[in-house]
């Protein structure tokens, strides 16, 4: 029997519509939706063209001194460091990528992508080559070489794609062996800038170390525990940072440095007389003669700056101070002790190595006696700063959330003090004024000043960052801590900072970047960073005049391969860690 | 560990070294003790290497005459430091004001554009935001300021796109606009009187609006009422001429008004400040049931409330300076307003001038008529623009996406038009999410324009920095930037916090 309804269904209703095929459906969906949408996209599309033009005509033309940047890469990394010692600027990065291997070995780095990714990427690298070929107005071997490269990247990625097979869009290609493939590619367009022939040598030795490391730390995890292998690293990344910039580009000579008359009894004694003290304040049942003995030291360590003696047994004593407080908190177990101990010793070592280094005089001749300029630079005040002004902000942090109101009204008076002035003024107040509030005796390096004005700087922002983190912990977390009798300080150090540093990575990271960025204003108090030498030194060199917007160019790239390869990152990261999650 | 046998009976207090409180307050103090004591050696070390230099501190420079030209400014060639300082405050200011403006604009377009469907849009805006954000901003604005160099000459005949209107050159940005004259300020006070009555008229149709439910034409009435005003005060100015005797007579009082005499009315509002703000505390702690139970915390706000008043009204008293500053600077303030107020000022409002070109010497040079926008204003002005325009597009962007989907549908359900929808649901509630961190940008713009100084534009700091460099009267030129500067950010935030306090949800 026929369906009414269904008979009611005219024969003239087409079937449905086919959807068309990738491109023309996308294009329609994200272009031309609407009437109001396609002029748009038309308006962009001429806007986008034209700019593209000026800039590759821009960056193509002739009258361009592109060579000035190969020909002056020693002053952007490292402006004034003494020719004949820059095998020790090599060294000091020979050791970063050393670490860097190591660690991507270690810390499991990268995930992996897939063929059809792979090859979209390929592919669009291809056409972007194509596009460049099509609309710069530079001379012809440029056109034709962009247009050959573009053509050559397409078809790689169409192979990609057809010879995937049946596991076309499954993760199989890893981000290393990319990376890898990345370096090759480096290495090749080194050899063929115009670049001086000892560094391209070096460079690929540099590229070489890290392949080396890298395959050296795989060899590393699969013998030694993996949580070990990365406190080590940690402890070496930390270490880095000091050796690379007190001793091997410094160049200390030790021989004006007391070291048998006053370090060798001073370490001795601290470490000996120190250890004992701090096992037996740890033991636990030390109780509170342990306390009072703390105290002791305490003032023992601040009465020490009134009375004239050796700034190393000065320092030794705050940091026993410091652990003492501490070995209550820490102490506990045998192992605990004795891990304790161990690590005082370690402490007092590394302190005595690095003041003796401090102490002594520098073996080089630079600029006015300051041979830390360029890349070089910007990268000790960033890291440096951040170094000292991680603890301070955290500080700050638990000092303005603290229940204690004086804590309070100083954490806040400096914090809102310091975020309410730009950064230029504190690099001046720094420069030229911290000097005449200290005794005569002490005079700061220019470039010591401008690390303190940048932590001090820094600190202040990342105090109100921390101080986010700590607000948004659950009370029942603090309440909890208290029930199972943990004293304050443990519970700031074993629950309460790892979560809220856990939950501001983000915030944290964004003020990394800020910080990097920040440190280009040094340029105004007269140091050579590298924003000065693109802007000042390398254009008013006699072979580089009106060279300076190429300079400015080459800077900005390299600025922003930093800043967002590490904003880039900390997403990753924040995936990894769950942050947002429970 | 040693503890004393048995439970502790309430009335039982821990020994004084184990007593959390007493060891919280010795803490405090001897913090506070030891900065104290670094802050007094610093002063004495500063006092002695000052010393030791043949130099003193004084803020003499303030009213000496420096040897100095600034290359832009109301008064290139100040009379006193003083003077100085206010020209590149003023020039600060001029940058910020116009930075804030156009940025936002451009934020808030971008920021529209990164959420748009248009694949070409979106893609754009992302990669504009990325780049921007991720290059220091000294080096945008020395690059601005590189391309500003690169402009096109001007010639005394043929030069600008449009000749007589339009000029970018390398020499500068010549644009016509329309000047402030004698009279700017009495038809100002129209002006003002205007937008009040903008702003009554449109709360009274609002309130027709919801009590009818017809159309009342809020914003029509309301720009009706601020043309009306502002038309009758192009004519009528000249009767607000009687303020100027008000001023005039101000003036005459702070002038004439005995030291002593001030330094009491002074110190009394100190104290009294204060007594005002401890009763108001207080009274945020009572209840029906009685005073609460004052904390710690709570005695040391009202002991450093009440200290603070104290020590207010003392310094008046021992430092005549002070008073006789803030006479003096009201009186010239009165001054200044009477002579701008005065019937003797009638004459034109605005005159509306168009750029010319001089030659006064061997180059071609702006005459005085038009705006003229210079190269490091420029690159001061562009390199900020376009750097906080990209952090505020994120902002409107993640405000925007914070209001919940639900609402734009339910205004949809509801029948109203897209634009009804975001002007009166989606943008009031994201306006709420976007104004802090806003606020926020705007700050990092004032703060940002100090790098005016690398580019040679002349705004506080690089005034400050020639004073000094003059004079060698540097921790006197430093606090003065921190103050202005700590004032700067103090205004911002507390209209920040003013208008969140407004928009707040009201919670139970």
């Amino acid at each position: 029997m026929s369906d009414p309804i269904l008979n009611e269904v005219s024969a003239s209703e087409a079937a449905p519509e086919k959807p068309s095929a990738g491109a023309v459906r996308w294009a329609r969906e994200n272009l031309f939706s609407s009437v109001l949408n396609s002029i748009l996209s038309v308006l962009m599309l001429a806007l986008i063209v034209f700019f593209v033009k000026g800039l590759l005509s821009y960056v193509f033309s002739d009258e361009r001194m592109w060579n000035v940047i190969p020909r002056n890469m020693k002053l952007y990394w490292t402006e004034a460091y003494p020719v004949a010692e820059m095998t020790r600027t090599w060294v000091s990065l020979g050791i970063v990528m050393a670490l860097t291997g190591l660690s991507l070995a270690v810390w499991k780095v990268g995930g992996s992508t897939s063929p059809r990714q792979f090859g979209r990427t390929l592919t669009s690298i291809g056409i972007a080559g194509v596009v460049i070929a099509i609309l710069a107005d530079a001379s012809g071997g440029i056109r034709v070489g962009a247009a050959v490269v573009g053509a050559v990247l397409i078809m790689a990625g169409q192979i990609v794609r057809l010879t995937a097979g049946p596991r076309f869009k499954e993760e199989t290609i890893h981000i290393r062996s990319i990376l890898f493939g990345v370096l090759v590619v480096i290495g090749v367009i080194v050899w063929i800038l115009p670049i001086e022939s000892g560094t391209k040598v070096n460079l690929t030795v540099q590229g070489g170390v890290l392949v080396v490391s890298y395959i050296l730390g795989e060899l590393i995890v699969r013998f030694v525990s993996g949580g070990l292998a990365r406190g080590v690293l940690i402890g070496l990344w930390l270490l880095s940072l000091p050796v690379i910039y007190l001793v091997i580009q410094r160049a200390p000579i030790t021989g004006d440095v007391p070291l048998v008359s006053v370090f060798l009894p001073s370490v001795v004694g601290f470490i000996v007389v120190g250890g004992a003290l701090l096992w037996w304040a740890g033991s636990g049942r030390a109780g509170e003669a342990g306390r009072l003995a703390a105290g002791v030291v305490v003032l023992a360590a601040l009465a020490s700056w009134l009375v004239s003696m050796p700034m190393l047994v000065r320092f030794l004593l705050l940091a026993l101070a410091t652990f003492a407080l501490a070995a209550p908190t820490f102490g506990g177990t045998k192992q605990a002790q004795k891990n304790f101990v161990v690590a005082w010793s370690g402490a007092v070592l590394i302190t005595a190595y690095f003041m003796a280094m401090m102490q002594a005089e520098t073996g080089l001749e630079g600029l006015q006696g300051e041979f830390i300029g360029g890349l070089n630079l910007t990268f000790l005040l960033a890291l440096a700063g951040l170094a000292i002004s991680f603890p301070i902000g955290i500080m700050l942090a638990l000092g303005r959330t603290s229940s204690m109101p004086i804590f309070r009204l100083l954490s806040t008076g400096y914090i809102e003090t310091v975020r309410g002035v730009p950064l230029i003024t504190v690099l001046f107040f720094a420069n030229l004024v911290i000097n005449r509030f200290l005794p005569r005796e002490v005079e700061l390096d220019d470039v010591v000043k401008a690390i303190v004005a940048v932590a001090l700087f820094s600190a202040a922002y990342l105090a109100e960052n921390v101080r986010g983190g700590l607000q948004s912990i659950p009370k029942g977390q603090y309440e909890a801590a208290k029930a199972m009798g943990l004293s304050t300080v443990q519970t700031t150090v074993f629950i309460t900072l790892p979560q809220a540093l856990r939950s501001v990575i983000p915030a944290i990271v964004g003020q990394v970047i800020s910080l990097f960025k920040d440190t280009s204003l040094v340029a105004i108090i007269g140091l050579a960073d590298f924003l000065r030498v693109a802007r000042d030194i390398v254009p008013n060199q006699p072979a580089s005049l009106g060279s300076l917007r190429e300079s400015l160019l080459f800077a900005m790239v390299i600025y922003w391969i930093f800043t967002f390869n590490v904003s880039r990152a900390s997403l990753r990261l924040e995936r990894k860690l769950g942050v947002g999650e429970r | 560990m040693t503890q004393s046998s048995g439970p502790k009976t309430a009335h039982e207090r821990p020994p004084l070294w184990r007593d959390a409180t007493v060891l919280k307050w010795a803490a405090q103090i001897a913090v506070l003790f030891g900065l104290i004591f670094v802050v007094v050696v610093a002063i004495r070390s500063a006092a002695a290497n000052l010393e030791a230099q043949g130099l003193t501190f004084s803020w003499r420079f303030l009213s000496d005459r420096p040897g100095i030209q600034l290359s832009e400014g109301f008064a290139t060639l100040p009379d006193s430091g003083l003077e100085a300082i206010l020209v590149g405050i003023v020039n600060m200011l001029r940058v910020t004001a116009s930075g804030v403006v156009a940025a936002t604009i451009l934020g808030i377009v971008i920021g529209i554009a990164r959420l748009s469907s248009n694949w070409l849009v979106n893609k754009s805006s992302t990669v504009y935001v990325e780049t921007i954000r991720n290059v220091p901003l000294l080096l945008q604005i020395v690059f601005w300021a590189a391309v500003f160099v690169s402009f096109p000459s001007l010639e005394p005949e043929g030069s600008g796109p449009i000749e007589g209107w339009l000029y970018v050159t390398n020499k500068g940005l010549s644009i016509p606009w329309f000047f402030p004259r004698e009279s700017f300020w009495q038809w100002f006070v129209f002006v003002v009187a205007g937008a009040i009555a903008a702003r009554y008229a449109f709360r009274w149709r609002i309130k027709v609006l919801e009590q009818t439910g017809h159309d009342a034409h809020a914003v029509g009435y309301a720009l009706g009422a601020f043309l009306v005003f502002a038309v009758v005060g192009w004519f009528a100015h000249p009767l607000v001429g009687a303020l100027g005797w008000v001023f005039g007579g101000l003036a005459w009082l702070f002038g004439s008004i005995p030291v002593l005499l001030m330094q009491i009315i002074l110190a009394v509002l100190a104290v009294a400040l204060a007594i005002w703000w401890i009763r108001r505390f207080l009274d945020s702690l009572r209840s029906p049931a009685g005073l609460a139970r004052l904390t710690d915390d709570d005695i040391f706000r009202i002991g450093l409330a009440g200290a603070m008043g104290l020590v207010a009204a003392v310094v008046f008293f021992l430092v005549p300076g002070i008073t006789e500053g803030i006479n003096l600077g009201l009186e010239r303030l009165f001054e200044f307003w009477d002579t701008k107020f005065n019937f003797l000022e009638a004459g034109t409002v605005l005159e509306f001038g168009r750029p010319t070109v001089e030659t006064p010497g061997r180059f071609a040079g702006f005459g005085l008529t038009g705006m003229t926008m210079s190269g490091p204003f420029f690159g001061v002005w562009v390199g900020v623009t376009l750097y906080t325009a990209a952090f505020i597009a994120e902002i409107v962007r993640g405000g925007i996406l914070a209001v919940a989907k639900g609402q734009t549908e339910a205004g949809l359900a509801l029948g109203l038009k897209r634009g009804q929808l975001l002007r009166m649901i989606v943008l009031p509630q994201a306006f709420r999410i976007i104004l802090p961190p806003m606020g926020n940008q705007y700050l990092n713009l004032a703060k940002n324009t100090s790098l005016g100084i690398a580019v040679g534009y002349a705004e506080v700091v690089a005034v400050g920095q020639t004073l000094f460099n003059q004079t060698g009267a540097t921790i006197q030129v430093i606090l003065i930037w921190m103050g202005f500067y700590l004032l700067v950010s103090l205004i911002l935030s507390s209209i920040v916090n003013w208008y969140n306090r407004r928009v707040a949800l009201v919670e139970r």
